[in-house]
């Protein structure tokens, strides 16, 4: 054997050890179901960042081996505490999921589809926990997202290099030195904890983590021992499976700011699709539902006296989403007045979500219906 | 099946011939991508668009597989252009695979050759390309692949031996 086919197989074995980290296909059709949620209207100014794509890659690999497929279990869902500084986190399998990076574009909106479908879903027991806090300023606040996620030991080894070591609660925890600073820690049972921050100090995101107690791995989330700096007060939270980046399976069941709410899903009869669509700006997003057109390209929306227009080349079906834009799903309508509510009418029904006026309220609910039910990952 | 016309599958199309193949080629896709050297994720959503575009033209394409792997590489290659405009600005960012050291060592010489020369090396050598299918993906001739093959192989020995 010469040197180069001992480099060439020195490359296959690299590789196949490169790949082993790809899940099996996922969102099997079958395994769909209706889901029932309410999402309200809210504000919220956050520009997918970097630390949170970092963070995304780095848990990502990791979170994939662990996600679990099975049946929901446990109370309804997460519940979002006004009170600032204090906060409690879902204890148990929450009824969805959040994709933050990708909720949080630079640009105007985003629009894809998603689909409900007929069957029993099962529901990820593990993924990520996210709860975003924001100060009281009208733009330009100060940010706080923190985020849990189980993790193999040493997760998160790569940035004890590059970044500054700083104590947190008598543990090591790592403050990057990005503009946003991001400061994330391990706990002895593998939970990575992170907060990522916008317009905040490095010094009071360390604060911040003070403050934080994290929950054991099979909970997720964390609880907060005292008023955050900066006048931080909670937003929102969600669950997310266990790719908290961008692909083609996410779904969420989130607020914060001014709402968000992402699903996009691929499988399951083409009947049973329903579009989905964020509307966002610098300052707020909103989720609308609607049905595509049958022509397959636009997708209109009214809410309140808001009206949006999402243009799509193509009609969502099984295996791929509404995507006006190449890379990012580009929603434009009119600035979102009033709130709005995305919710579930009947469980077992291919078309499962209208699109409603929530009033003034504001906050957010996720409701699974009786029995299995949950968007899909 | 029924077909509404080429190019334009109808819905029945779409649940008996397109999510089969969806569910049939999809790992292996994410798999390419991956070796391709992109994220996990990354690589999730690129062929979540390669699917898309395969659909576009499902019932008109003899080899829609072959296709969609052509997608793949191509997709890959535009992920890559954007991640070099990206990296100026990532300089902290990380995406370390958790493989053995023996296999880092190799992938990070392999990140620093030209995409063409990884692709081609990718192809070649994991997936079992041949020169001519290579040759399509990436717009070129087979004697150009052969020769980034062996050129590109020679770099990482070369480099692995250093």
């Amino acid at each position: 054997m010469t040197d180069l086919d001992q480099t060439a197989d020195r490359l296959r074995a690299a590789l196949d050890e490169l790949v082993a980290d790809v899940p099996a296909v996922r969102n099997q059709p079958a395994l769909l179901h209706p889901a029932t949620m309410v999402i309200e209207g809210r504000r919220w100014s956050r520009q997918r960042s970097l630390a949170t794509i970092t963070v995304a890659v780095v848990v990502a690999t990791v979170v994939a081996a662990v996600v679990y497929y099975g049946p929901r279990s446990g109370p309804t869902g997460p519940t979002v505490s006004k009170q600032a500084g204090r906060h409690t986190g879902a204890l148990a399998s929450p009824p969805g999921w959040i994709n933050l990076p990708f909720l949080l574009p630079t640009g105007n909106a985003i629009v894809d589809s998603a689909m409900v479908a007929s069957g029993p879903v099962p529901v990820p027991s593990n993924g990520t926990y996210e709860q975003a806090y924001e100060g009281p300023q009208t733009t330009d606040s100060p940010q706080l997202l923190i985020t849990t996620v189980q993790a193999q030991p040493g997760a998160i080894a790569d940035y004890a290099a590059g970044s500054q070591a700083v104590s947190v609660n008598g543990g090591v925890a790592y403050l990057t030195s990005f503009q946003d600073h991001q400061l994330l820690w391990q706990t002895p049972d593998g939970v990575v904890v992170s907060l990522e921050s916008k317009g905040m100090s490095s010094s009071d995101v360390v604060a911040a983590a003070q403050l934080v107690e994290p929950h054991p791995s099979s909970q997720l989330g964390v609880d907060l021992s005292g008023t955050l700096p900066d006048g931080l007060v909670p937003v929102g939270e969600g669950f997310a499976s266990g790719d908290t980046a961008q692909n083609q399976g996410d779904t969420i069941f989130f607020n914060y700011g001014r709402c968000h709410a992402y699903t996009q899903l691929w499988a399951g009869s083409p009947a049973d699709f329903a579009a989905v669509a964020i509307v966002s700006d610098s300052y707020r997003s909103r989720v609308r539902q609607g049905d595509p057109r049958p022509a397959g390209r636009d997708l209109t929306e009214h809410l309140g006296v808001a009206v949006a227009r999402g243009t799509g080349d193509r009609r969502p079906a099984p295996g791929r989403g509404l995507r006006p834009d190449e890379h990012r799903r580009r929603f434009e309508g009119g600035r979102p007045r009033g709130r709005g509510g995305l919710e579930d009418v009947l469980a077992g029904q291919a078309q499962a979500h209208v699109v409603h006026s929530a009033g003034s309220g504001a906050g957010i609910g996720a409701r699974p219906g009786a029995g299995t039910f949950g968007l899909a990952h | 099946v029924s077909v509404q016309a080429k190019g334009s599958p109808t819905t029945i199309a779409d649940a008996e011939v397109f999510t089969p193949f969806f569910r049939a080629e999809y790992t292996a896709a994410v798999r390419l991508a991956r070796a391709l050297g992109v994220s996990v994720a990354a690589s999730e959503d690129l062929v979540q668009e390669a699917f898309v575009r395969v659909h576009e033209r499902f019932f008109g394409l003899d080899n829609p597989g072959g296709y969609l792997r052509t997608v793949v590489v191509n997709l890959c290659r535009d992920w890559h252009r954007r991640q070099s405009r990206e990296r100026r600005h990532l300089s902290g960012s990380s995406d370390r695979p958790p493989v053995s050291l023996d296999a880092r060592e190799l992938l990070d010489v392999l990140a620093r050759l030209p995409y063409r020369w990884r692709a081609v090396l990718v192809l070649r050598y994991w997936a079992d390309w041949t020169e001519v299918e290579i040759a399509a993906a990436l717009g070129c001739r087979p004697g150009t692949v052969k020769t980034l093959a062996a050129r590109g192989l020679g770099r990482l020995r070369k480099e692995l031996s250093t």
